[in-house]
């Protein structure tokens, strides 16, 4: 540990990893308070800013890509304080964080959540950072609430969350509205002020849409736009809520796509570290987004193909488990007899992505599915802090992932 | 999520399907393509009437079923392929008018081309994925 001593108006920006300690006085990290004794971990590729208002010393430790800079003055953007001292004086309930991939919208969200509490307004946060989720598993939007100082969102204690089953919203409009309105709805319960943190996903017709469609949802009181230049004019201008145009300060770094991906993995595998497999009766658990598990089982026997483990009749055709999988002539027999087939062959269910959800619908957690044994009615899934007798339905998501935290595949939606 | 939200997957699937039914048969494939423009053109909120209807456009049908007027591609023993229109059916032949013949493919251990003769080279790409996005280059069954 490198001990270092703060002079009054001293600021520092510090990367991840690095854990720091406040040892001697009080500092502000993003905009909160932290007295002697607060110990801070900054993950990685996570980006805080260190305030001193008085002398203070604080100790800290580089790990990999730590770092800790001196800056020689405030960075923070001056009309974001006269914005949220805006918000301080509107009260408002909802409140939407909108701008391009790395322009800071989690870190001003943190910072706007600590100066609320200094002035006794608790906020709800919907992080809808899906593929490097702060709040809540990976590859679902989750809820936390600040009600204490925080350096950054991953010291907030999920509330709740919703999966989404991607690392994307692309693809997965109508789970992201969902879960976003969901959770918002949930954190207007728990705190004064809900903000809702966007994804980055702001043009074209798609994430016009998501972002459109998103505001008319949430009707926002406040809808705040962190932009470089006019980036966000095309949104601001028509979603409903009163539109304010901050600056991005000139300390957030753009991420590249190889830095994007490897903090996605280090998410996972953080999330699945000591995960155990839990093992849940298929005739008794539910299954969401999904074909499997919606329809009839039927007597492999009477389908009169070699090979058939499992099959199911649901409204559109049938689903069919086999050993190999089907060959075409038999894919037909199916075809002509129920309509549309769903041939999976044993296997196909390895590294499914899933969420675990308890009969309130709250998710529990979510894991990687290892095996789904049709003869014994089983299926096996590797997931961390879950207790199997808590999990009433499986829903399935888009992507393979193994519980090293790599992705090794998306899947066709249609295919379960 | 692994149900469809869009039937834009299935109007995609329809196409490879239909292309791999008529990969030896350019025509075909250039028929059904503007015949796709044509329909999205008309219901591009409507994907799923598209891929009902695409696989329609190119049937196998005996020469007693034509009519004077059908447009056709008739493949021939050679390998060669004609398209036109139907003008006059007769008892031992076909006459199309508005036609245009294409010779078989053929296959070649080698070939050298005059450069003299080259209007255009196309170079071919695959793999784009492992090249733009290498974390999405998953492996798949073929």
């Amino acid at each position: 540990m490198v001990e270092m001593e703060l002079e009054s108006g001293d600021v520092f920006i510090i990367e991840g990893l690095l854990n720091l300690k406040v040892k001697k006085g009080e500092v502000l990290v993003s905009g909160g308070l932290h007295k002697k004794g607060k110990e801070i971990t900054v993950p990685p590729a996570r980006v805080v800013l260190l305030e001193s208002s008085k002398n203070a010393t604080i100790e800290y430790e580089k790990k990999e890509g730590g770092k800790i800079k001196k800056l020689p003055e405030r960075t923070i953007p001056s009309d974001w304080d006269s914005v949220i001292d805006e918000i301080i004086e509107a009260k408002p309930e909802r409140v939407i964080i909108l701008g391009e991939t790395d322009t800071g919208k989690t870190f001003f969200s943190a910072y706007m959540a600590n100066r609320l509490l200094n002035n006794g307004i608790s906020s709800a946060i919907v992080d809808t950072d899906i593929g490097q989720s702060d709040v809540g598993p990976p590859g679902s939007i989750g809820l936390g609430v600040v009600d204490s100082y925080i350096g950054m969102f991953s010291e907030v204690q999920t509330r709740n969350a919703y999966f989404v089953g991607s690392m994307s919203p692309s693809g997965h409009m109508l789970e992201y509205l969902v879960g976003m309105k969901r959770m918002a709805e949930l954190g207007q319960k728990e705190a004064d002020l809900t903000m809702v943190d966007t994804p980055g996903w702001v043009t074209g017709g798609a994430g016009r849409a998501l972002q459109h469609f998103g505001a008319e949802l949430l009707n926002p009181d406040f809808v705040i736009g962190l932009q470089r230049e006019n980036e966000l004019e095309h949104l601001l201008k028509s979603v409903p809520g009163k539109a304010r145009r901050l600056q991005v300060s000139d300390k957030i770094r753009e991420r590249s796509r190889e830095e994007r991906s490897a903090l996605r993995k280090r998410t996972l595998s953080k999330y699945f570290e000591g995960s155990e497999e839990i093992v849940l009766n298929i005739k008794k658990v539910k299954f969401g987004r999904t074909y499997l598990g919606t329809g009839k089982e039927i007597e492999t026997e009477s389908l009169d193909i070699e090979g058939i483990v499992y099959a199911e009749k649901i409204p559109e055709g049938i689903i069919v488990v086999s050993e190999k999988g089907l060959e075409e002539s038999e894919k037909q027999k199916l075809q002509q007899e129920f309509g549309k087939v769903n041939a999976l062959k044993i296997g196909d269910e390895k590294y499914v992505f899933v969420s675990l959800v308890d009969k309130d619908g709250n998710l529990i957690g979510v894991g990687s599915i290892n095996k789904i044994d049709y003869s014994d009615g089983k299926i096996s899934i590797a997931t961390p802090r879950v207790e199997s007798e808590k999990v009433d339905k499986i829903q399935f998501g888009s992507m393979k992932i193994k519980p090293s935290g790599e992705e090794v595949g998306t899947i066709r939606p249609g295919t379960f | 999520m692994t149900l469809e939200h869009s039937a834009f997957q299935g109007l995609f699937e329809k196409l490879v399907e239909i292309i791999e039914k008529h990969k030896d048969n350019p025509q075909a494939i250039k028929v059904i393509l503007k015949e796709l423009d044509k329909e999205y053109k008309k219901i591009p909120v409507y994907p799923r009437i598209i891929g009902e209807t695409l696989p329609e456009v190119v049937n196998q049908v005996e020469a007693e079923d034509l009519e004077n007027g059908a447009k056709v591609i008739i493949s021939l023993k050679d390998g060669s392929k004609v398209t036109g229109e139907i003008e006059k059916i007769n008892s031992d032949e076909l006459v199309l008018s508005d036609c245009k013949k294409i010779g078989p493919a053929e296959d070649l251990e080698k070939s050298s081309v005059s450069k003299e003769k080259i209007s255009k080279i196309s170079e071919l790409k695959s793999d784009l994925i492992a090249e733009n996005w290498p974390s999405l280059d998953f492996e798949v069954e073929e």
